[in-house]
């Protein structure tokens, strides 16, 4: 493809305003007459409430008032399975569950009038793993589970109904695979082997925490202003909460401090909204980091069961896995979880036997969400860690191993789909190229035990939820773009969808403008999550453009007495092909138009599509994605240990990524650098810590550790272009699969240096230390 | 309510602050300076960074009522008649800016390293950028960034 823009080096449009710290957050605003809010938790896990007396908080001086689930409808709701109230009413299911919510004329009052909510309680035994949770003696969390309704959607509603036909104790959602014959495989092995893998719980901590400010307005309707990765998920589940149509709900997400899957729901809108409507003000709702730790989303923390059949020349024959995902208190994304985790726990790899369950299950825990590749980290580290297992058994070279099984163009995966730009191979061997996999090993300092790691993934691109957009053109020749999209930081929506117009219309990139996330202004998009805006917008936004180009060249065409299929436009100048001295600029057709033809406005409207499957492959049920565009990922890690205190330096890192096209090399290697070292957290300090009863131990960036400036290695990233036929000019999603295979490299890393695999994530000293006594006495 | 006097930015200001107030309290509320960032309000994340007589402190730890009589520096303050910086010129051309929630104080705590140390090496980068807290980037084009205003082409 012949580009100007594509593949150049452009600032994204809002990094002026975010290096000068003129750019809003939620937090930063201030309306006439705001007041400030405060959430009142559950203090026990598990407990039946026998009264909530709101009274001392009510009377306390300068509070504005207090919500509880009497000033709500008493109806359920949730995203896709509706087990989610908006305060607690007849129990608590984990310490945080929200009770209340109060209204003061400023943030202290709040705080203090919250403290006064009195709730008396009746304890319940409690449960905190997932694993457990499904035994006949663990107490029932959603008694009514079965009674739950899901999103009225076609695409959901059979899989619930399919759930509630195969019901597990306490589990929110399964999904399982049947491939051929998992006992026969085994037979045919020449080496069986078994692994046990786990995994915690970690946060995506954006650097912003949850902020909300909602505006009543005299009609009944609000205006909400939130840091959602989902303003349209927000708008729907903010009016089926509080019973108005979605007409009423106005949701803007202005520039959101990050995401990662923390914010892929609509989580304390309605909350905020119900409070602003009862008192009549503008209510503002910011998390404090120990809120945020302690409610908002995190990833499920998983057991992982796993068994592979091999033969000595490297074919796996058979793998059986069981996966237990801790969903914590309600089931929030756990359908997304769940099947996900069926799609990507076998690995990309050709395997004729499969036979694999996930559960996602209830537990007295936080809620867990789609943080950044729900289930990727997790299911990476058990499944790669495996591989390299199934490498030493039969003495196979474990990019040999992968090499031999990796998925190729043309294959059909396990859930029967014909698999198409399927990079994996080039990425696997790039990846290990750079890290120097061929040549020896160097020494390590101060005697460190130097090890080489290999991990590779695929990873999906949302499908079946669409976006719209617009393309108009200013008198003065500015291009806008109008979407539901949302900025969380990724750049597709203000780095990589100007080039997009920039490079249809040829403009320039500083003409275009965006407004994005206002679902009072914007057409509809699902939402900054499953690695899909590009994907989705890149499509919509090429359809706009190219419309609104036909109505510039009509306009054109009319000046210039000329047939618009003759025209081209070049540097700001509109001309008959091969004639560009003789042209009109831009700027002038632009401001005749109106007056002329009419103002131009393009449209597109896009929705990524399942791609086709034939079950006769394999099996796949409870999955709301049976067939998936699909990403490939590699990537290497090299590791210094140290022998005396187990510690993991991380002294090298290559990424390898299948792409498809590079719109916006820039926004595509901030997404692989961060992507990879989110997951060196993952795989190196990241756990959320609890006690016996339930409660959080960490709710700290002091306690919870995530990657320091001056602990990271620079991340060598590759990027391989396979030419996606779906993709918008050949792309594929790139804002999730980053963070997929690093907890495999570094385990691998780690196991090659100390010469067994540390199966718990994750790798602190001690456990790496405790891994090689176990070497030791063997 | 006590009045305080605050030099901000070269200018100064009379702000109510309450008794304990964070600075970043009253640069946000007070002064409606919404730059500098609130994280953690533990003084781990970095994102509410301004400096004060040359030295780089967490504004949401540090009383409003200590920084009288001293010059305080924030975002807002480091471009001059409409022209960026050469730091924020960088972050802005390296792609260092993603969601832009921790630049404001990583803007502060560069620009006081480079005023330090005007060649730091990558280790000193590194090292001087470990108090502010990324989630987006991996730090890598931030390093990047640092280093091309530290040696302009």
């Amino acid at each position: 493809m012949t580009t100007k823009v594509f593949g150049t080096r452009v600032p994204r449009l809002d990094a002026v305003d975010k290096t000068t710290g003129r750019t809003k957050f939620v937090g930063d605003m201030i309306l006439p007459g705001m007041a400030y809010a405060k959430l009142v938790h559950s203090s026990h896990p598990h407990a039946r409430i026998k009264r909530i007396d709101t009274s001392r908080a009510e009377k306390h001086p300068g509070v504005i008032g207090v919500v509880t689930h009497k000033d709500v409808p008493d109806h359920l709701h949730g995203e896709l399975i509706w087990d989610e109230r908006l305060f607690a009413k007849e129990k608590v299911r984990y310490q945080g569950d929200i009770i209340a919510i109060v209204a003061a004329e400023d943030q202290a009052t709040a705080d203090a009038a919250a403290k006064l909510v009195k709730v008396d309680y009746e304890p319940l035994k409690a449960v905190f793993d997932a694993e457990q949770a499904m035994k006949p003696s663990a107490p029932l969390i959603h008694e009514k589970w079965k009674s739950y309704a899901c999103l009225p959607s076609p695409k959901v509603m059979p899989v619930w109904q399919w759930q509630k036909e195969n019901p597990r104790r306490n589990c929110s959602w399964s999904s399982i695979v049947r491939k051929g014959d998992v006992e026969k495989g085994f037979k045919e092995a020449d080496v069986v082997v078994k692994g046990v893998y786990t995994t915690p719980m970690v946060h995506g901590s954006p650097i912003e925490n949850h902020s909300v400010l909602a505006q009543p307005h005299d009609d009944g309707s609000v205006t909400i202003w939130t840091a959602t990765q989902v303003p349209y998920v927000v708008r729907m589940t903010v009016a089926a909460f509080l019973d108005i149509p979605i007409s009423q709900v106005r949701v803007i997400a202005p520039a959101i401090g990050g995401g990662f899957g923390a914010k892929c729901q609509a989580w304390v809108e309605p909350h905020a909204a119900a409070l602003a409507r009862k008192t009549g003000r503008p209510v503002k709702l910011v998390f404090n980091r120990e809120e945020e730790f302690s409610m908002a989303q995190p990833r499920h923390p998983a057991k992982m069961y796993v068994k592979s059949g091999i033969k000595k020349d490297g074919t796996i024959v058979a793998r059986e896995a069981t996966i237990y995902f801790d969903t914590g208190f309600t089931s929030m994304l756990s359908a997304v979880q769940g099947s996900l985790g069926a799609l990507t726990a076998a690995g990309p790899y050709k395997i004729a036997n499969l036979k694999i369950d996930v559960y996602c299950v209830y537990t007295n825990k936080p809620s867990c969400s789609a943080v950044r590749g729900p289930s990727g980290p997790q299911l990476n580290f058990c499944i790669e860690s495996h591989m390299d297992e199934l490498a030493r058994k039969i003495g196979m070279d474990p990019l040999a191993l992968r090499l031999k099984n990796a998925y190729e163009e043309g294959d059909i995966a396990h859930n029967g789909q014909k698999l198409h730009a399927v990079g994996l191979k080039q990425c696997l061997v790039k990846a290990a190229e750079r890290i120097g996999w061929k040549q020896p090993k160097a020494a390590g300092g101060d005697g460190a035990l130097v090890g080489r790691g290999l991990s590779c993934a695929w990873w999906i691109t949302a499908v079946g939820f669409g976006t719209g957009a617009l393309v108009s053109i200013e008198q003065d020749g500015t291009v806008h773009i109008t979407t539901g999209t949302v900025e969380h930081g990724t750049g597709s929506t203000f780095g990589t969808a100007p080039m997009i117009v920039a490079e249809e219309l040829g403009v320039d990139v500083s003409q275009v403008r965006v407004h994005a996330s206002d679902t009072g202004i914007a057409p509809f998009d699902y939402g900054g999550v499953g690695s899909r805006t590009t994907f989705n917008l890149g499509h919509a936004l090429r359809q706009a453009t190219q419309d609104a180009r036909r109505q510039l060249m009509a306009n054109a065409a009319a000046m210039i007495e000329a047939n618009p299929d003759d025209l081209d436009i070049a540097q700001g100048m509109i001309f008959v092909k091969g004639t560009p001295e003789k042209g009109i600029p831009f700027a002038i057709v632009a401001q005749a138009a109106p007056f002329a033809l009419g103002p131009i406005v393009g449209r597109g409207s896009f929705n990524t599509m399942a791609p086709p499957f034939d079950p006769k492959y394999g099996l796949v049920e409870g999955s709301l994605f049976v067939s998936a565009q699909l990403s490939y990922a590699a990537q290497a890690a090299v590791v210094e240990v140290d022998g005396e205190t187990g510690n993991v330096k991380v002294t090298d890192f290559a990424a390898a990524h299948d792409v498809g096209y590079s719109i916006n090399p820039m926004c595509v290697e901030g997404q692989i650098e961060g992507g990879a070292v989110m997951g060196l957290g993952i795989a190196l300090s990241e756990r959320v810590g609890f006690d016996g009863e339930g409660r959080m131990q960490n709710p700290s960036f002091l306690d919870y550790k995530i990657p320091l400036c001056c602990d990271v290695p620079p991340i060598k990233f590759d990027i391989i272009e396979t030419n996606n036929i779906d993709g918008p000019y050949g792309s594929k999603g790139i804002g999730e699969p980053p963070i997929v295979p690093t907890t495999g490299a570094v385990a691998n890393a780690v196991a090659d240096a100390i010469g067994v695999q540390v199966t718990e994530l994750p790798l602190l000293p001690e456990r790496v230390l405790a891994a090689m006594k176990t070497v030791k006495k063997r | 309510m006590i009045t305080i006097t605050l030099n901000v930015n070269g200018a100064t200001h009379k702000v109510n602050v309450r008794p304990g107030e964070s600075l970043l309290s009253a640069l946000r509320l007070g002064l409606g300076l919404t730059g500098a960032k609130e994280g953690c309000g533990e003084g781990d994340c970095g994102a509410c960074t301004v400096i004060i007589d040359g030295r780089t402190v967490d504004s949401c730890i540090y009383p409003a009522g200590e920084a009288q009589g001293k010059k305080v520096r924030t975002v807002e303050g480091l471009a001059s008649n409409g022209k960026l910086s050469p730091l924020q010129e960088a972050f802005v051309e390296h792609g260092a800016v993603q969601c832009g929630f921790c630049i404001p104080g990583m803007l502060m705590s560069a620009t006081a390293l480079l005023e330090r140390n005007p060649k730091p090496s990558e280790a000193a980068i590194r090292l001087g950028l470990s108090g502010n807290l990324c989630r987006c980037t991996g730090y890598a084009k931030i390093v990047e960034a640092v280093r091309a205003a530290a040696s302009p082409a």
